[in-house]
């Protein structure tokens, strides 16, 4: 203690000093140290939840990524294959369509050919018809014209001929 | 089973021939016709009947149908051209048609034979028609 006195300390003054050191120390932490460290801490957390979003995002994103690509991959073969299935399809039905406008065309052309035959055939049965008609006349004028007894001997011998079938 | 047309006329002939046409004979056979519902076949049986008769002479019945007017040589010829094909004295009864417009047409029995200028003309318009 004297050594205390003796280097001027005012122990009174030092325990007072501590005391007003303790308080401050007790506010400070009580009012500043510890809001700050809460505050600190929950920026610590912040950053760390940041940080974690971020990581979590940056998976989330990659796993989109990733997703999107399958999604973009199962599209293009999805998409492939439906193209593949339409163009086998329309290969189909331009086959079909290609038989069917034969079978039209055939069809065409064969009632065309029927149609062109019945009109042959009509226009050479009514040429028949006149120049047998023209035949007939003309022959008739020159039988009536030239018919002699002896014409109307050999048909009467005919008719009696004929008389030895029949009975 | 039902008489035919041609037996009933093969009996009339028969008939004809052992006796006179009367009108008891006549009006019996009709009466046999009646109860056979044939009566509808007397022109016809009458006719078969008769053409029997003739063939039973050596004789057929010809009916000429002429496009002119056919003289007496005309008919004896023919009747010697029937004579000579059918080895039977034709009895030939005859009229004339115009339209024939030439040779004859005969009915023997049931059968017409043309030999017109017509009826050859007919068959060339059919020939060339159909």
């Amino acid at each position: 203690m004297e050594l205390i006195e003796k280097l001027g300390i005012d122990w009174k003054l030092v325990i007072a000093q501590i005391i007003n050191f303790g308080i401050v120390l007790f506010l400070l932490y009580k009012f500043a140290f510890k809001p700050v460290l809460s505050a600190l801490d929950k920026r610590k957390n912040m950053i760390e939840k940041g940080v974690n979003d971020a990581k979590k995002s940056e998976e989330l994103l990659a796993e989109i990524e990733n997703m999107k690509e399958r999604a973009l991959n199962s599209v293009k073969e999805k998409t492939a294959e439906m193209m593949a299935e339409a163009a086998k399809e329309a290969s189909s039905m331009k086959q079909e369509m290609l038989a069917e406008a034969h079978n039209e065309a055939k069809k065409a052309i064969d009632k065309a050919k029927t149609e062109m035959e019945a009109q042959k055939q009509s226009m050479l049965k009514e040429a028949k018809s006149d120049i047998g008609r023209m035949i007939v006349a003309a022959t008739t004028k020159i039988l009536e014209r030239e018919f002699s007894e002896s014409d109307q001997k050999r048909l009467m011998e005919d008719a009696a001929k004929e008389i030895a079938n029949v009975i | 089973m039902k008489t035919t047309p041609r037996n009933y006329a093969k009996a009339l002939a028969a008939l004809l021939k052992t006796q006179p046409v009367t009108k008891e004979l006549v009006q019996n056979f009709v009466k046999i016709l009646r109860k056979s519902h044939q009566e509808k076949m007397l022109n016809r049986i009458v006719a078969i009947a008769e053409q029997i008769l003739i063939e039973e002479n050596g004789e057929i019945k010809v009916d000429v149908i002429s496009a002119s007017e056919m003289t007496e040589k005309n008919i004896a010829d023919l009747g010697k051209m029937i004579e000579s094909a059918t080895n039977l004295k034709p009895l030939i009864s005859y009229k004339v048609d115009k339209g024939l417009k030439g040779g004859v047409k005969l009915r023997v029995k049931d059968y017409m034979i043309d030999a017109s200028l017509s009826g050859k003309i007919e068959s060339m318009k059919r020939a060339f028609t159909e």
